[in-house]
């Protein structure tokens, strides 16, 4: 017969002990949720294990007392801090979350429109473009804070400051919205970017050759069509916006020692005023010695990052991570 | 009256060269050629998503090649029909009729209309998302057709159908084009399906237009061999005629014409007769072995030996088997010389 | 007829390139402001200066063994994160994402809260291996933060195979670790020469933490970025620039890189 010409009939039945062993697909399950679960548990424990320290221990208190060289200042020996007794968390709380509501909107303001012609339009340069936008995201942040300052306090923008006897920097409304928006913008841009180059540009074009113009061809088809991926991008960047933390150190510094006369009225009517960054209210805590008042305001910090977070993997969002 | 005038460009890959077509008011016409041909370029560039390098394309005498995609009232559905996934039914049909600004009234009685007219209404509320193959077909072109554009393009719109909804399908679509009296141009790859639809058909290769005509005018007379085999004619032998007679290897058929020299012999499988006796001295008739026998749905495919292979279709009560001897007669009329391509 | 370009058709188009040169040229001349400001004799003097070196040598080896400690955990918890389906996945993925979307300065504190603790506590003891105010302390802040982001590329990178290969692989008798070595991992090289590259340039960059938890060592824990901060406080205008040209042109390096590589830095 045949059979005894065919090339497969020499190698005979596939060996039964190489398939299949039971072992096998547990082994290889078991190392690789380790690794997962290692990550898990180490991003976990950082988390948790901090919780005792917003606690005030008898003997941390009294190892303070005697590093206290200013006598205005209370020490802040309960639960946490007190924080929530404390008129400055209060206002840093409010002053951070106005300022990246005005980043946010403004980053999408300009972003959005922007992202759209960049994911549709030929642009000359679209590679060189890409690679300025990333690689902002991993330029060190001191290095970004520093060139902010460079830029807004050397060179031709300061004499443009002179003459209009303003400041850019060291100051609470231009300047936290510009340290906050130079991350939090390249961030979105690049989300919303993905959210329109997952539209297909067909569904345009059918709404232009039925009679829409593009703008309202982008207004009733892309828009709504990319609206998740948009709103990822809206939570991305303000979550990015709200951990920004050395641009701000270095181009705005701290305002909460700051005598009142300092602020105008409006600040103190929006009670923004003495009020720092909430990031840079944590470092200042724990640098003066209030350590579980530092704590507490970075339990709020990862409560909030934690569930923004959360609401992006549910939307299910696309873009970059920094 | 839609005229394309010496246009030629190029995208990506794909290159147009110098076609000139013209489309009358209602009809039907199906652009036909296989995959890679340039038809979607063609189409691309009759709705304005890329202006071609040369040429012009004139809708009832005016150029429309510096207009937009919005301004050319040119109507598009593409393959995957594109309908909007955020609006439901009625509003994609409406979509349309907003966009060009139509008073409101106006816009939900044609909306109704269309719905009607296409059986759709029980769909109205429904988003695109959960529609079968067919309801989308209808709700596209319903979107297409309540503008009532100049000339509506369907991109291969029956692939995305499975076999018995697309011969349904095609009815509809050219039953729609009757009833609203538009002008169609339709683009697949496939002989069936533009048979059965169109008023006239244009046969594109490598980004050229090969041939245009009525469905029997390119059946009887192809322009060169690549459009006898696109066009599914199976027997194709290369022959030297005379104008007198046509010889193909040994064998001399007769066929008179004005065409001498090289060319391809080209028959239709279903225009060669057979007789069941060889005796009647017809021309070109000649006796063959039957060698292969297939059952079609609606007819037998014998292939025959009469010194060339050929393939020929019969309808009719009478069965052969393999081994018959027949006689085969190739009817001059039916016999088509062709260039080669 | 004539179309000038403001016409009906182009206003939206105008507007949102419009948008995009203003970004970039804002862009652009934020980084570029830097050498502005130094100038061309400036920049050769800091550049010739041994110290300058010195702290980026520092920063390359450093931010290399936390990439080589982040893959090796990344790849793998990448892979489980891609392929394997667990409840309450949102809520894992989320807790891997935290410590990169919290402000660098929280991790910072954190680590500073937990060194003192269980696993450090017995590393102290057992190896005499100090982490904290020395080079083991960057080298532990430059891993919390890139090993979650690099599992995150990891999984973006191993989404883009498609499963099928792999079941391809296992109905023809390849055993599960034979398909993901012989297999996946050569598919999925790009990606991770890739990500490897963003996992460098993000460990270099790396910098908020080591205020509150390292501390400055002159010589020992002053990588680049957080040079800059020291410097800065010390005044040393001319060295913060300086060093700030080098952290730019060395993102931007990594980045286009990475690009010509052909890889993608997103993730979700």
């Amino acid at each position: 017969m045949s059979g005894e010409r065919n090339p497969l009939a020499a190698i005979g039945p596939a060996a039964p002990g190489r398939r299949g062993a039971p072992g096998d697909r547990l082994l290889f399950k078991t190392f690789f949720y380790s690794f997962a679960g290692f990550l898990i548990l180490f991003s976990a424990y950082l988390f948790l294990a901090n919780l005792d320290q917003l606690f005030v221990t008898e003997a941390a208190v009294r190892s303070r007392e005697p590093a206290l060289w200013e006598e205005n200042r209370k020490v802040l020996t309960s639960f946490a801090g007190g924080f929530w007794q404390d008129p400055y968390f209060w206002k840093s709380l409010n002053l951070t979350l106005m300022i990246t509501l005005i980043t946010t909107l403004l980053a999408s303001a300009i972003g959005i429109p922007a992202a759209y012609g960049l994911s549709r339009y030929r642009i000359p340069g679209k590679a060189v473009i890409e690679v300025l936008f990333s690689s902002i995201l991993v330029i060190p942040a001191s290095s970004v804070a520093l060139c902010l300052i460079v830029m807004f306090n050397y060179g031709p923008l300061w004499d443009l400051q002179q003459r209009w006897g303003f400041r850019f920097a060291h100051s609470l409304f231009p300047g936290m919205v510009i340290a906050s928006f130079v991350l939090s913008f390249a961030l979105g841009l690049s989300a919303w970017k993905a959210a329109f180059d997952s539209v297909n540009p067909r569904f345009e074009q059918v709404a232009r050759s039925l009679g829409s113009s593009r703008w309202r061809a982008f207004r009733t088809v892309s828009l709504p069509m990319a609206k998740s991926g948009l709103a990822a991008g809206v939570i991305l960047a303000w979550t990015r916006a709200m951990a920004e933390f050395s641009a701000v150190l270095f181009f705005c510094g701290t305002f909460g020692e700051l005598p009142p006369e300092r602020f105008s009225t409006l600040e103190r009517a929006l009670r923004i005023d003495q009020a720092d960054w909430l990031s840079v209210a944590i470092w200042a805590q724990i640098e003066y010695g209030n350590v579980e008042y530092g704590f507490a305001l970075a339990y709020i910090l990862v409560l909030i990052g934690g569930l923004s977070v959360y609401a992006m993997h549910r939307i299910g969002a696309k873009g970059y991570i920094w | 009256m839609i005229e394309i005038r010496n246009l030629s460009g190029t995208v990506g890959e794909f290159c147009l060269q110098n076609i000139n077509l013209s489309v009358r008011d209602g009809e039907y016409l199906v652009l036909l050629g296989p995959t890679g041909a340039g038809k979607t370029v063609l189409i691309e560039y009759l709705v304005g998503i890329y202006r071609q390098q040369e040429g012009a394309i004139l809708v009832d005498g005016e150029d429309v090649t510096p207009l937009y995609t919005e301004e050319r009232h040119i109507a598009y559905v593409p393959q995957d029909y594109a309908l909007f996934p955020n609006l439901n039914v009625s509003r994609n049909i409406a979509y349309g009729l907003e966009a060009r600004r139509f008073p409101r009234a106006e816009i939900s009685r044609i909306t109704e209309q269309m719905l009607e007219s296409l059986g759709i209404g029980h769909l109205r509320h429904r988003m695109p998302l959960n529609l079968s193959g067919g309801e989308k077909q209808r709700v596209a072109l319903g979107r297409a057709l309540a503008t009532r554009p100049r000339l509506v393009l369907l991109d291969e719109p029956l692939s995305a159908l499975d076999e018995n909804l697309r011969t349904q399908m095609s009815r509809e679509l050219r039953d729609l084009q009757q009833s609203n009296r538009a002008t169609f141009v339709h683009v697949c790859h496939n002989f069936e399906e533009a048979s059965a639809v169109a008023d006239r058909i244009a046969i594109m290769d490598n980004g050229c237009l090969v041939q245009v005509g009525t469905l029997e005018q390119v059946k009887a007379q192809p322009r060169n061999e690549f459009v006898a085999r696109f066009l599914k004619t199976q027997n194709l032998f290369p022959a030297v005629a005379d104008g007198a007679t046509v010889r193909i290897h040994g064998i001399q058929l007769e066929k008179k014409s004005t065409i001498r020299g090289e060319r391809v012999m080209a028959i239709r499988p279903e225009n060669i007769r057979i007789h069941p006796d060889t005796e009647s001295g017809r021309p070109n008739l000649f006796r063959g072995v039957i060698l292969e026998a297939v059952p079609r749905p609606h007819f037998m495919e014998y292939i025959v030996d009469i010194g060339l292979k050929l393939a020929v279709f019969h309808i009719g009560e009478r069965r052969y088997r393999v081994g018959d001897s027949l006689g085969i007669e190739l009817p001059q009329e039916h016999i088509a010389l062709v260039e080669r391509a | 007829m004539p179309r000038g370009f403001f016409s009906r058709g182009h206003v939206w188009p105008a507007f949102t390139i419009a948008l995009i040169l203003a970004a970039i040229s804002f862009y652009l001349f934020l980084i570029a402001s830097n050498w502005f400001y130094l100038g061309w004799s400036d920049t050769l003097y800091f550049f010739s200066h041994p110290r300058m070196w010195q702290r980026f040598w520092l920063t390359v080896w450093t931010s290399t063994v936390s990439m080589a400690l982040s893959l090796l955990i990344g790849i793998p918890a990448g892979y489980a994160l891609s392929r394997f389906s667990f409840p309450c996945r949102n809520l894992f993925a989320s807790i891997v994402d935290l410590p990169i979307v919290v402000s660098p300065a929280v991790i910072g504190a954190f680590l500073f809260g937990i060194t003192t603790r269980f696993p450090f506590d017995l590393i102290g003891e057992h190896y005499h291996l100090y982490i904290g105010r020395n080079i083991y302390g960057v080298l532990l802040v430059q891993f919390t933060v890139t090993c979650a982001f690099c599992a995150r590329l990891m999984k973006a990178s191993f989404d883009m195979i498609p499963e099928r290969f792999e079941t391809v692989s296992r109905s023809l008798g390849a055993s599960h670790f034979r398909t993901f070595f012989k297999l996946v991992l050569p598919m999925a090289r790009n990606g991770i020469v890739a990500s490897a590259i963003v996992v460098w340039a993000r460990a270099a960059a790396e910098w908020e933490g080591l205020m509150l938890f390292v501390g400055a060592t002159e010589g020992q824990t002053d990588i680049l970025p957080f040079a800059v901060y020291l410097d800065w406080n010390g005044g040393m205008m001319g060295w913060v620039s300086s060093m700030t040209l080098v952290c730019v042109l060395m993102a931007v390096a990594a980045m286009a890189a990475m690009r010509l590589i052909g890889g993608k830095s997103r993730v979700w």
